[in-house]
């Protein structure tokens, strides 16, 4: 980040990666262009990729792209344990002021007894820690008991369960992200299938990471824009939103509005049809699919993002 | 409600303090109550349904009892089955048959489309109104007395330790202990937390990460047949100690309320025979099966061939109840053609009956197990398509690689299933303890070894459960 000093970064998850070539759209764009795009990454996530790599980079991009589904923005909590923790820890989540904010002790209750229970003990052992290397025992265990062969270290071996369990290989319809997902671990993720959060839009720094974001990118002269993507059509390739998450929407382009971000929303556009999407809410890997969503993408975002990619050039294309 | 929330916990403690507080009937009034906000919890309507059959069953019950003639009897008792089985067949049944009866007409060219019926499942619905069931027909033989008490008769359906998962109880066992007052012993708490405790390591720890494994594997569009078998095993750990680790926690709850329930597993994965597989795996919904369905059909009564029948019959409706797909239909049919044909063939073949020393006993059991996950494999594969492309797996053509990934999930999910067969001899004795009432109970080992029981539950709890939980499987029945 601190030598390519992108222009525009892209944050999110499978969504992101499995839509847009980071080199294709800075050929699209003009602008050096750089992807942070972690499978099974959630909104927690993107703040820390946001104030940890962007921000102490000191590379400061004109803009920052998050892509996100439905109401990801103002659900902290998904996909917080299990798979994402060593991440949070190489990040250090859980030092920053932000995340206790957002995390705070009250919250521990709602995540069950056990939760409540872990969280008094943690001070007397590390559970978490002790937690993990138990289980990373129990799997090498597994693993030398079934060497078959080869001298693959645990490591070698959880990456080759890793790629068995890829994108590719599940079942189609299964709503999956777990392909991506389960990077750190091969069975350690979440479920597979992606369910809306709260759909009550709250815009107080405690009940999400969206104001920190919003507060970081001010502080440091960044714009962010944030783009909705369409998820998994019906089979007449409209993908209809419940009332509850078409008033948390409006909501929401109306908040980043006043703040001054961007905000773009795939989910209308009759051109993204059944038959481009794999597993889920991901798009095809196939070339042409590929280069059709990000012709598109492009013409949709970039009358609102080349005036800050490029503040000398006006923006040419309509949207779509 | 579920039982591993901190709602739950809180709830208990409130139930308890209140329960301890008042005389019998107050109490039982309190478990109604208790058990309507459990039920109730997520969907309020449910309790409509709850209550319904709970007041139709109590007036049919006296109606029956009270008749002057065998037609009035008659007349109450087809009522109460019929009303039963109608909300069964309405909420769990009807969306299935809807479906396979339009396809059927669709594909004859008789609909243009398909009719999709969607009715949402109540949750626990299989069990209590398998248990109305038994209540009316043991009322109709006269083996149990009608419940006079409306109070005590709702606390019999709605208990809500049991009320979602079972296990199915029968009225002789537990109106007799509503009616009475309850006697509490401290070994009884004591025994009731460590229950609740064993529970919930089975579930947070044991099942939850056998489910893990059981998920990847079983969301693969191309398994090869070690990988598939790899998940097969995880499944079969994963419901063992998913549905044996409910039951102990809702006995856990019943015995700090002061009441017992019936055990419903009994190491089903030792068995030497499917028969035994049977008398050893949720074994009050067995027993259901065994005394109102396979014993009216006849039973073993009229020759070999008609008890094969039966034995068919009733496990394939054992497998509709299960649920209402074809996988389950499939399930039920395969257990009953084992169950039925593994007599013939121990007849036959020496080392299937009771012979062969201890290699023939390790053989039965090995084989026993490998049949039963053949079963799970059916259970656990939704779509037909897909159990038949499982089915026909080559093992010669998996490369090793395969074989190296499927055997390390294979053992990894062995090695979180190890502590069911750790604490097995220590809950064996306490088991048979506790059924005699034994006084050695209240003995310092005793309370020593509850001690350090539940603190080794509880540190296996916070310290190895997996991350990611997921729902009783079998809260779906």
């Amino acid at each position: 980040m601190k030598q390519q000093k992108p222009v525009w970064v892209l944050i999110g998850n499978s969504m992101l990666n499995t839509r847009i070539d980071p080199a294709q759209l800075a050929t699209l764009s003009g602008v050096p262009t750089k992807k942070i795009g972690k499978g099974g990454s959630q909104s927690a996530l993107w703040f820390l990729f946001l104030k940890k790599i962007i921000v102490e980079s000191g590379a400061r991009p004109a803009l920052v792209t998050i892509f996100f589904r439905d109401t990801d923005l103002t659900w902290p909590e998904i996909r917080m344990s299990g798979m994402n923790e060593p991440l949070v820890k190489e990040l250090d989540g859980h030092a920053q002021p932000e995340w206790k904010q957002v995390f705070e002790e009250a919250k521990v209750l709602e995540s069950g007894a056990l939760g409540w229970i872990k969280h008094h003990l943690s001070p007397l052992f590390a559970p978490d820690e002790l937690n993990a290397t138990m289980r990373r025992q129990i799997q090498n265990r597994a693993f030398r008991a079934t060497r078959l062969g080869t001298e693959a270290a645990g490591s070698e071996r959880r990456m080759e369960l890793n790629q068995r369990f890829g994108l590719e290989h599940l079942r189609r319809d299964l709503g999956s992200d777990f392909g991506e997902a389960s990077s750190s671990t091969a069975i350690a993720s979440d479920p597979g299938v992606y369910e809306d959060g709260p759909m009550t839009f709250d815009v107080s720094p405690e009940a999400s990471f969206l104001p920190h974001m919003l507060k970081l990118a001010k502080e440091h002269g960044m714009v962010l824009h944030f783009h909705r993507i369409k998820r998994k059509p019906d089979a007449d390739h409209l993908r209809r939103d419940l009332p509850a998450i078409s008033s948390y929407m409006e909501a929401l382009a109306i908040h980043l509005k006043e703040q001054g971000c961007l905000f773009t929303d795939e989910t209308n556009d009759p051109s993204l049809v059944l038959d481009m999407y794999v597993d889920g809410d991901h798009i095809s890997s196939q070339d042409e699919i590929q280069k059709q969503y990000l012709a598109n993408f492009w013409a949709r975002v970039s009358p609102v993002v080349t005036p800050i990619l490029k503040p000398s050039v006006n923006a040419s294309s309509p949207a779509p | 409600m579920i039982f591993q929330s901190i709602e739950y916990l809180l709830f208990l403690v409130c139930v308890l303090a209140l329960y301890y507080w008042l005389p019998r009937r107050g109490q039982n009034v309190v478990i109604i109550a208790a058990s309507y906000v459990f039920y109730g919890w997520v969907h309020q309507w449910y309790l409509i349904l709850i209550g319904i059959t709970t007041l139709f069953d109590w007036g049919c019950a006296i109606g029956m009892e009270d008749s002057k003639t065998q037609a009035r009897k008659k007349a109450f008792f087809y009522t109460s089955i019929g009303v039963n089985l109608a909300i069964l067949g309405v909420f769990k049944y009807f969306g299935f048959f809807v479906e396979n009866v339009s396809a059927v007409l669709t594909s004859m060219g008789l609909m243009t489309s398909p009719w999709l019926i969607k009715i949402a499942l109540p949750a626990g619905i299989s069990f209590f109104t398998f248990q109305s069931v038994s209540y009316a027909v043991d009322v109709y033989q006269g083996k149990v007395k009608a419940c006079r008490s409306i109070i005590d008769y709702a606390t019999f359906v709605s208990f809500f330790p049991q009320l979602v998962a079972g296990p199915i109880e029968r009225a002789g066992h537990m109106l007799p202990q509503y009616s009475q007052e309850r006697v509490i012993h401290l070994h009884d708490i004591r025994s009731g937390i460590v229950l609740l405790l064993w529970g919930l390591f089975q579930k947070v720890v044991i099942a939850d990460s056998s489910a893990l494994i059981a998920d990847k594997v079983f969301s693969l569009g191309d398994p090869s047949f070690p990988l598939l078998w790899g998940g097969v095993i995880a499944f079969g750990v994963q419901i063992y100690a998913d549905f044996s680790g409910y039951t102990d926690m809702a006995r856990g709850s019943a015995r700090l309320l002061g009441i017992e329930l019936c055990a419903n597993f009994n190491h089903p994965y030792l068995s030497q025979s499917p028969g035994e597989f049977w008398r050893r795996w949720h074994m009050s919904l067995s027993t259901w099966f065994r005394d109102y369905v396979y014993i009216p059909l006849g039973g073993s009564r009229h020759g070999e061939g008609k008890m094969m029948r039966n034995l068919v019959v009733t496990f394939f409706l054992s497998g509709l109840w299960h649920g209402a797909s074809w996988n389950y239909v499939i399930w039920g049919f395969y257990h009953g053609v084992l169950v039925a044909f593994w007599p013939q063939l121990a007849k036959r073949v020496p080392i299937f009956a009771d012979k062969g020393g201890a290699l023939g006993t390790i053989f039965r059991v090995m084989l026993t197990y490998v049949l039963m996950h053949l079963g799970w494999l059916m259970f656990r594969e939704h779509s037909v398509a897909m159990l038949m492309s499982d089915l026909a797996l080559n093992p010669f053509t998996a490369p090793a690689a395969e074989w190296r990934m499927g055997g390390a999930l294979a053992i990894e999910a062995l090695q979180y299933g190890l502590p069911l067969i750790l604490f097995l001899p220590l809950l064996q004795r306490w088991n048979l303890l506790i059924k005699a009432g034994d006084e050695r109970l209240q003995s310092w080992r005793w309370t020593l070894a509850q001690a350090a029981a539940a603190a080794i539950c509880l540190y296996g709890i916070v310290s190895l459960r997996c991350e990611v939980g997921s729902d009783f499987i079998y809260f779906q029945f």
